[in-house]
């Protein structure tokens, strides 16, 4: 497992070394004309060029970041339009959105693409980005304002687009939100693509401007710029990367301040052929694939880790506001449930690899299969972490969304893999989030996604069919945010329960014979919930949801057949600082699990039985080590059994048990399972038609069965 | 080289173009396809002259100082100040179109 990084006892803004950078050169001589904004700035303003001096300052003392875990960074995109094709969709949005997140976490399935002397140099930026939930006073918001104006095109100069009265959308605060402008957009030179402040620079124009035609990876979105690389690329500016090539025209003396970049002449174009000599950097060249050169969108795929570490620094310095924000709702990472048991000493586990194929591999009671290190591949592209469901010894059930969001399933009879290992059967749908599927007996299945109205739909395998048809969805109303959670703790009984738009608890059920309170009606159960519900049933009749408060503390309910504890609308508090959504496990009758990870990216546990109590008190955790990425995925095979897995910041796959009287390997330990993982960490996936059977086959070979970088 | 053509003018620089070590220019105005940010040179009748270039924060830069043709075929831009000037070998000009090879 990764180590904690221990070099903390800095504090954001401290510079270790204060003189070791000179302050940001003015002008070189020779260079008269117009300035761009930034050079402008540190010559206008005394403040900008003392805030620049104090930022190059901390980039060069922190050459590692000191964060744990993921940087969550609230957007807020203004769209200003004179035409209706510049008023992008909502789906447009948030397919940007999608590619910021693969593009920081390095889970862009070309990083593959990478020339292999380059590969150990990418890096996991471990930054997020949302949608803005609330605005600036506080009210909900989808994160997306919408502005028509006379303006046809904006031009750089001045900024207009950033000024209300100028005919754009004023900023956001910009200590609380990135601000991206979305419209058309030139400069002298004709039509540009988009550009960006720097941090340090004034808060009414911080943030990035981006064409429309250059935004997210569909709608108005056109070639070659039509894959979202242009805001990955203006993002990394926001976060103070510079230009790979050291900004110096065609010279070799100008430098980007990262090490691990090589030192470069120009900015390439198109997509270049490896290698790309310059600078007498043979014989690899310039790293012309990293986000921050000027290449076509599907010719960049990676950042360094010297400059995630520049960005990082930027996250601990001028941008610190950004750590203290935490994980909102809508993009807590999803307690991921393909970890599954169908019998004792039986454990399948399935992930999504960098390639966003789904991959599993099977503890058989004596040894990890294919092998401890490996996987086995089992095709598609998906937009979700798999969704698993084994309703008998033998049997399992897979869920995934694909790339149209539609959901794919496919399954295991005993025997094989149908419709095939690499094959899925299509369930239609479009799915804002991923699927939750449970079974309350043999033969039956009940899935329940979340549609682009976010109400919520329901379909079900009877044994003989799909229910209501095999791309049909039962509606059942409601607005959605974040992944329901469902629970069976009986045959032919479901409790589905679910946050709303309110941050409330909503709860519904299924009573073998119809749907309370209604097919469309939730029961209110209260509450301001900051991550989505999780329910476990240890018996008939009996329930626990958990959910995390916005104090990141974890909140319990209960049902014990008769009532809810501590009341409808009540929670026990349970103490804990959670970045993690939990994932509660039940090994039977009277016990319950639960495991969430901490604000320094350990997994932490506490649990209930009947005699004891809860362990180690209501409100304490037991610190169980590691450095984790994703929530916990647990599973139990039986009485006083306990399977955690996480993905460590190598992105590989750990696992730990408790075997009835100790953890192993240890407390604080955990066995390697090898892989490069992606879990989809945010909740909304984006759009973009293509399908599982018609990429499956694209997958690199040599991933297959063991995909480690 | 066209004989009509004439190399003053404002040059979009389309590295799209590029080709054998060849610098290719368009002139403004010509319908070019969206990109980053393009380099430019805008070379006046009265000498002086204005390099459009690639800010850091990609917004747009403008350099000015002078151009001169001291031998036929051939382009000498010198920044204001002290910076090094540029010479450039003119292998094609047309109306809308300028390549060049940088000398070194």
């Amino acid at each position: 497992m990764p180590k904690k990084n221990d070099g903390g006892g800095h504090m954001p803004n401290e510079p270790e070394h204060p003189a070791a950078a000179p302050p940001p050169a003015p002008l070189s001589r020779g260079w008269c004309g117009t300035m761009d904004e930034h050079r402008k700035l540190l010559s206008t303003s005394e403040m900008y060029a003392r805030a620049r001096s104090s930022i190059e300052n901390n980039a060069r003392a922190r050459r590692t970041a000191r964060f744990t875990g993921v940087v969550h960074i609230p957007v807020v995109v203004h769209v200003v339009y004179s035409t209706e094709a510049q008023n992008i969709s909502d789906a447009q949005v948030q397919s940007q959105i999608a590619v910021l997140n693969r593009d920081y976490r390095a889970t862009n399935p070309d990083v593959a693409h990478v020339p292999p002397v380059f590969a150990p140099l990418v890096a996991d930026s471990r930054v997020e980005f949302h949608l803005a939930t609330s605005d600036p006073d506080g009210n909900p918001t989808t994160g997306i304002t919408r502005t028509s104006t006379t303006t046809a095109s904006f031009p750089q100069d001045g900024n207009p687009i950033k000024f209300t009265a100028h005919g754009g959308h004023d900023a956001w605060p910009s200590d609380r939100y990135l601000n991206i402008w979305v419209s058309t957009i030139h400069s002298s030179q004709g039509g540009l693509l988009g550009y960006a402040q720097f941090p340090g620079g004034p808060a009414e124009t911080d943030g990035v401007v981006i064409a429309d035609t250059a935004f997210g990876d569909t709608g108005t979105a056109a070639a070659p710029f039509d894959l979202g690389r242009t805001a990955t690329h203006e993002v990394g500016h926001w976060l103070n990367l510079f230009h790979i090539w050291g900004d110096d025209g065609t010279g070799c003396a100008g430098s980007d301040e990262v090490d691990d970049t090589p030192n470069q002449a120009s900015e390439n174009y198109g997509t270049p052929a490896f290698p790309h000599v310059s600078c007498s950097n043979g014989p690899n060249g310039d790293l012309f694939m990293d986000y921050m050169d000027y290449t076509d969108d599907a010719a960049m795929f990676m950042f360094t880790h010297g400059q995630a570490a520049r960005m990082a620094a930027t996250l601990e310095g001028a941008r610190a506001s950004f750590l203290d924000l935490g994980a909102p709702v809508t993009v807590m990472p999803e307690p991921a449930g393909p970890v599954v048991s169908w019998d004792a000493d039986r454990i399948d586990a399935f992930v999504i690899g960098t390639d966003r194929a789904t991959y599993h591999k099977w503890w058989d009671g004596t040894q990890w299969g294919p092998s401890t290190q490996g996987y086995e591949y089992m095709g598609g592209v998906c937009l979700s972490p798999p969704e698993v469901a084994a309703w008998a010894p033998g049997r399992l059930d897979a869920f995934v969304l694909g790339t149209d969001r539609a959901m794919y399933h496919k399954w295991w009879d005993g025997t094989a893999w149908g419709p095939g290992v690499t094959d899925w059967e299509s369930l239609g749908g479009t799915c804002l989030e991923t699927p939750k599927v449970v079974t309350w007996g043999p033969n039956r299945l009940d899935a329940f996604v979340v549609g682009t109205d976010r109400a919520l739909y329901h379909k079900w395998w009877d044994g003989t069919a799909w229910g209501p048809s095999v791309d049909g969805y039962e509606s059942m109303g409601g607005t959605v945010v974040g992944r329901p959670e469902a629970v069976a703790w009986g045959s032919n009984r479901l409790d589905v329960f679910v946050v709303g738009t309110d941050s409330a608890l909503y709860h519904k059920w299924w009573n073998g014979s119809a749907w309370g309170p209604s097919v469309t009606g939730y029961e209110y159960m209260g509450g301001i919930c900051s991550s989505a519900p999780a329910a476990v049933a240890w018996g008939a009749n009996r329930l626990d949801v958990f959910v995390v408060g916005t104090d990141s503390a974890l909140y319990h309910k209960w049902w014990d057949g008769s009532a809810w504890g501590p009341g409808v609308t009540d929670y026990e508090y349970m103490g804990g600082v959670c970045t993690s959504p939990p994932t509660v496990v039940s090994w039977g009758d009277g016990r319950v699990d639960v495991f969430v990870i901490g604000t320094d990216s350990a997994l932490y546990h506490k649990w209930y039985d009947r005699a004891g109590g809860w362990g180690p008190s209501v409100t304490d955790w037991e610190f169980m080590g590691g450095a984790c990425v994703s929530p916990p995925r647990v599973t139990s095979w039986g009485p006083n059994r306990l399977d955690v897995f996480v993905e460590g910041t190598d992105g590989a796959l750990y696992h730990k048990w408790w075997d009835g009287s100790a953890w192993g390997p240890s407390v604080d330990g955990y066995e390697s399972l090898g892989g490069v993982i992606s879990n989809i960490r945010t909740a909304q996936v984006p759009h973009s038609p293509a399908d599982l059977e018609k990429v499956k086959s694209d997958a690199p070979a040599g991933r297959r069965s063991s995909r480690r970088r | 080289m066209g004989d009509d053509a004439r190399v003053t003018g404002s040059w979009i620089r389309t590295p799209e173009e590029d080709h054998d070590g060849v610098a290719v220019y368009r002139a403004r105005g010509s319908n070019l396809p969206p990109s980053r940010l393009r380099r430019g040179l805008e070379l006046a009748d009265d000498g002086t002259m204005t390099e459009l270039g690639i800010g850091r924060d990609d917004t747009e830069t403008r350099r000015t100082g002078r151009w001169s043709a001291p031998s036929p075929g051939r382009l000498v831009l010198t920044g204001e100040g002290e910076a090094p000037g540029r010479t450039l070998r003119v292998v094609r000009l047309e109306e809308d179109r300028l390549e060049v090879v940088e000398e070194l």
